[in-house]
């Protein structure tokens, strides 16, 4: 039995629209995450992948606790977070980090590298001012920086540098799980590159766990042992790398991996036999898909699947698992080919 | 900026240091040298009392100087905290703290002054806290306005998640990103400052006579121009204008190193 590092229950995240101004008031919410279930193994790499909009940043803030008006339960290490009292969650902060997409945001350009990655430190209160000025310098080395850069600031550094430093403040509370919220997708693809070999050594040298929020299916081949799919924040498929990649059964997990130049999917054939079509099965993500009613009776997905019968318009469908690889929620998933 | 720098400690070693090289009094009265043309024994001249132009011009530069500097960190602290208050609360007490500030506004600051030199003593120190108290909500307006830009970027969500409370993102995160326009904001208001001052002195509301300012000196001696005394409009003058160009030069020329990183 695999051990979990993080189990999401029915996460729900809601937010309202319009607060404020007496006209504008009742406009209604924004259903981000939608009835989320996810179970996050201990040591492993989980993807997720969507477009922009479904929720997948919200998730991962989610899980470090970014944002706390949300319902559903979240375990961490056996500990329900959502009952935390902030002053208790603070226990947990060290243990949960996490990397934002650009470093040119993440990072105060008005604060050296030294004062960026020991903020952590200062704020949970870890160590003494020595014992911190140690784990600062090692961390700058364990994420390929030179410690000559301590009084430096991060302007003066290239992108893939400074999302280095970002990596070094999130390691630096020897955290257990990392939320990797597209950490290369501001960086050029050499970058890209360095980054994810950085982050995977890491993960193999301190048995890190990682939720690896992304829109980059190359870089999710690369690191995840398992993905996750989400849809205008409901999750459609959940299975491990490999299979998700030559065999997905969810509309629009076909859709997003067909979206794809082909040279990143290696040898999956299309689903609709046409080598270059940037879509199958007469799919098409564009179109108001965030002005769509959230709060209606059947799959979220029907206005773009072309496999939508009647059941769909009036049932939702449940998450469940097809075989040992792979879940999906679809009442009538795409059987794979191979 | 070097320049401006330049003239602005010029003009500042003028009237603290400059007595000590030039011991006459401001305040004595030489009924027999009335009205003197620049000259040797009076380099500016002398006024309507005999008074030599440049011990007053010297001694008027102290409280035209010292209330708009002073004044101005007072707004500038006063604006600090009340933007950094109004950004950080929650939106009802947000709005209703800036509509507070439009109210404030929306009174004009020389009604303002000539309503307040109605009923409490002018002096240095009542003007300075005068003229601090009505000048700070343009700067509360622009911090509030910079801290809703700040609030939400990644390096504040990354420090929340550390668990930072609001008071510590203000006095580091907020306070250091704020730091370039404060300042230049801080520069512009001593000119604004001198400039008022200078003006409610010269309508009679800011330094009381027989104590020398230059807006005071300037008025003075637009009230004798029928006499063809120049020299006593000519100095006061030069000496406002250097002060406010050399400010808004400083000002300027902090604004383009600050913010050109």
């Amino acid at each position: 039995m695999i051990s979990s590092c993080l189990q999401i229950e029915h996460l729900n995240v809601r937010f309202e629209l319009g607060t404020g101004g007496l006209l504008r008031r009742g406009a209604g919410a924004f259903t981000a995450v939608n009835d989320v279930t996810l179970n996050i193994h201990k040591g492993e790499c989980l993807g997720l992948i969507g477009e922009s909009g479904s929720g997948k940043s919200t998730l991962g803030r989610v899980v470090v606790q970014l944002i706390t008006t949300y319902t559903g339960r979240i375990f961490f290490d056996n500990v329900d977070l959502s009952a935390l009292s902030s002053r208790q969650l603070q226990r947990y902060r060290p243990r949960l980090q996490m990397v934002f997409q650009d470093p040119a945001e993440s990072l105060n350009p008005r604060f050296t590298i030294e004062d960026i990655i020991g903020e952590p430190l200062r704020l949970l209160r870890i160590g003494t001012l020595e014992e911190r000025r140690v784990r600062i310098t090692s961390m700058l080395k364990q994420v390929g920086l030179t410690v000559g850069m301590l009084k430096d600031r991060p302007g003066q550094y290239s992108g893939g540098q400074r999302q280095r430093i970002a990596i070094a403040r999130a390691l630096v509370t020897e955290p257990e799980l990392m939320v990797l919220d597209e950490p290369t997708s501001g960086l050029d693809v050499s970058m890209q590159a360095r980054i994810l070999n950085l982050l995977h050594d890491l993960q193999a040298k301190l048995g890190l766990t990682y939720l690896f929020i992304t829109h980059d299916v190359g870089a999710v081949s690369y690191l995840a042992n398992r993905v996750a799919v989400l849809y205008h924040g409901s999750l459609v498929e959940l299975a491990s790398t490999q299979y998700l990649i030559n065999n997905p059964h969810h509309p629009y997990t076909v859709a997003l991996l067909d979206a794809l130049p082909r040279f990143v999917r290696g040898s999956r054939k299309s689903m609709s036999g046409a080598p270059f079509t940037k879509h199958s099965e007469g799919m098409t993500l564009e179109g108001k898909q965030h002005l769509m009613p959230q709060n209606s009776a059947g799959c979220p997905y029907v206005p773009h699947c072309s496999r939508c019968q009647e059941r769909c318009l009036n049932e939702r469908p449940d998450f469940r698992m097809l075989n040992e690889h792979a879940g999906v929620a679809c009442h009538y998933p795409v059987d794979s080919p191979a | 900026m070097a320049s401006g720098a330049a003239i602005f400690v010029i003009l500042l070693l003028f009237s603290w240091a400059g007595p000590f090289l030039h011991t006459a009094s401001p305040y004595a009265i030489h009924p027999h040298l009335l009205f003197q043309e620049p000259s040797w024994q009076h380099l500016l001249g002398t006024d309507d009392l005999g008074r030599g132009m440049l011990a007053r011009m010297m001694y008027g530069g102290r409280p035209s100087l010292g209330v708009a500097m002073i004044g101005s960190v007072i707004a500038t602290l006063l604006g600090l905290c009340y933007g950094m208050v109004a950004g950080l609360s929650p939106s009802l007490v947000d709005k209703s703290l800036m509509r507070i500030l439009d109210a404030i506004l929306a009174l004009p600051t020389l009604v303002l002054m000539i309503f307040f030199a109605a009923i409490i003593p002018l002096d240095p120190i009542s003007l300075i806290l005068l003229l601090g108290l009505v000048s700070w909500p343009g700067l509360a307006r622009i911090v509030r306005n910079e801290v809703l830009a700040y609030k939400g970027r990644d390096y504040i969500l990354a420090a929340k998640q550390y668990g930072a409370s609001t008071w510590y993102l203000a006095r580091t995160h907020l306070l250091r990103s704020m730091f370039p326009i404060v300042i230049v904001n801080a520069t512009f208001t001593v000119a604004d400052l001198i400039l008022t001052l200078a003006g409610l002195s010269f309508l009679g509301l800011g330094i009381q006579p027989p104590q020398p300012s230059w807006g005071g000196l300037l008025g003075n001696g637009s009230n004798l121009a029928i006499t063809g005394s120049w020299w006593l409009i000519l100095f006061p003058g030069i000496a406002i204008f250097l002060a406010i160009m050399s400010m808004n030069m400083i000002g300027q020329g902090l604004l383009n190193r600050l913010e050109g990183r």
